[in-house]
């Protein structure tokens, strides 16, 4: 289901840090399987984190947000990376 | 057969860690320290709905004088479940200085890395990033009674995060690592669900995609080296 927002966590961290997606005006955004999201921006967008610098996203483009994955060399699967 | 009195106390309760049930409260409480280290954050990630608050106030309790789980105890268990999840508590960073794994391979490469000034300005900069793929022989981390087909060597990539400088160590599957290949390694941990990326963004350990406005989401898959080399724009 689309959503609409100014402001979305894209994940939490360890030590209470978050990805957080900030734009002056609205965008749609889709939640995904596995933690995805799917976003659509119509002004830039900034993903602030309160350790790693700053990324600027343009408009004119989907965005898809993921996880990094590590293996489970018990199982054999793969699961998002817990930072 | 417990009284009620019994069953509501925390303390005879039985506790699910990592998708693994049958916990007593001591031995999950030293499983969750030794994932957490400090109560605040056992707090935030285990504590999550008001349910729990009874285990939380007891968890405080016997936080201090509770001990962690180490490497070499770890190894001691014969249950598989367990063991994965004490290794799982216990982490990457800590097996893989206990166990002393074995450097596979070092390449280092230069990158042109974005970023963005305080005012949003774009800029960029040159760095050499090091990626170094170690592997730990499946008999140091599987007991012998598991060593069967399933079992393989374990392969980790260590890198450098651009920002904080902090080393991680990530598993990755031995069969992305056939060419014993660091890049291939760290490429691996990132999958995409949508084809045709223009450009990836990485902080931290979130993946940002860029692609075309029409672009639809697709079955997860894991990027190549050439994909990695080539996709990513920046790094923070």
């Amino acid at each position: 289901m689309e959503k609409k927002a100014r402001k979305l966590t894209l994940a939490l961290g360890n030590s209470n840090h978050t990805h957080m997606l900030i734009s002056r005006e609205e965008f749609t955004f889709t939640e995904g399987a596995d933690n995805s999201i799917q976003f659509l921006l119509s002004t830039t967008g900034i993903i602030q984190h309160e350790e790693h610098d700053r990324i600027v996203l343009p408009v004119g483009f989907r965005h898809f947000k993921v996880n990094q994955v590590e293996f489970n060399p018990f199982d054999r699967t793969s699961s998002p990376v817990w930072d | 057969m417990t009284t009620l009195n019994e069953e509501s106390n925390p303390l005879n309760w039985k506790y699910n860690v990592q998708g693994y049930s049958g916990y007593s409260f001591s031995e999950a409480l030293r499983l969750y320290k030794t994932r957490y280290n400090d109560f605040d954050t056992f707090c935030r990630m285990v504590i999550t709905h008001d349910g729990m608050t009874q285990f939380a106030a007891l968890a405080k309790q016997f936080w201090e004088d509770t001990p962690i789980v180490t490497v070499q105890e770890a190894l001691q268990y014969k249950n598989l479940e367990h063991r994965r999840v004490s290794f799982l508590c216990i982490g990457i960073e800590n097996l893989f200085k206990a166990l002393q794994p074995e450097l596979i391979k070092s390449e280092t490469v230069h990158k042109i890395n974005h970023r963005w000034d305080s005012e949003n300005i774009l800029y960029s900069q040159h760095l050499n990033d090091t990626y170094e793929l170690y592997r730990i022989p499946k008999e140091k981390f599987f007991r012998p009674e598991q060593l069967d087909t399933r079992s393989a060597d374990v392969f980790a990539v260590r890198c450098q995060c651009t920002s904080t400088q902090r080393d991680y160590f990530i598993y990755v599957n031995d069969e992305a690592v056939k060419q014993n290949d660091p890049i291939e390694a760290i490429s691996w941990t990132i999958r995409l669900n949508v084809k045709n990326p223009k450009r990836i963004y990485r902080q931290g350990d979130i993946i940002i995609a860029e692609a075309d406005i029409d672009a639809q989401v697709c079955e997860p898959y894991h990027l190549s080296r050439e994909q990695y080399l080539n996709l990513m724009y920046a790094e923070t």
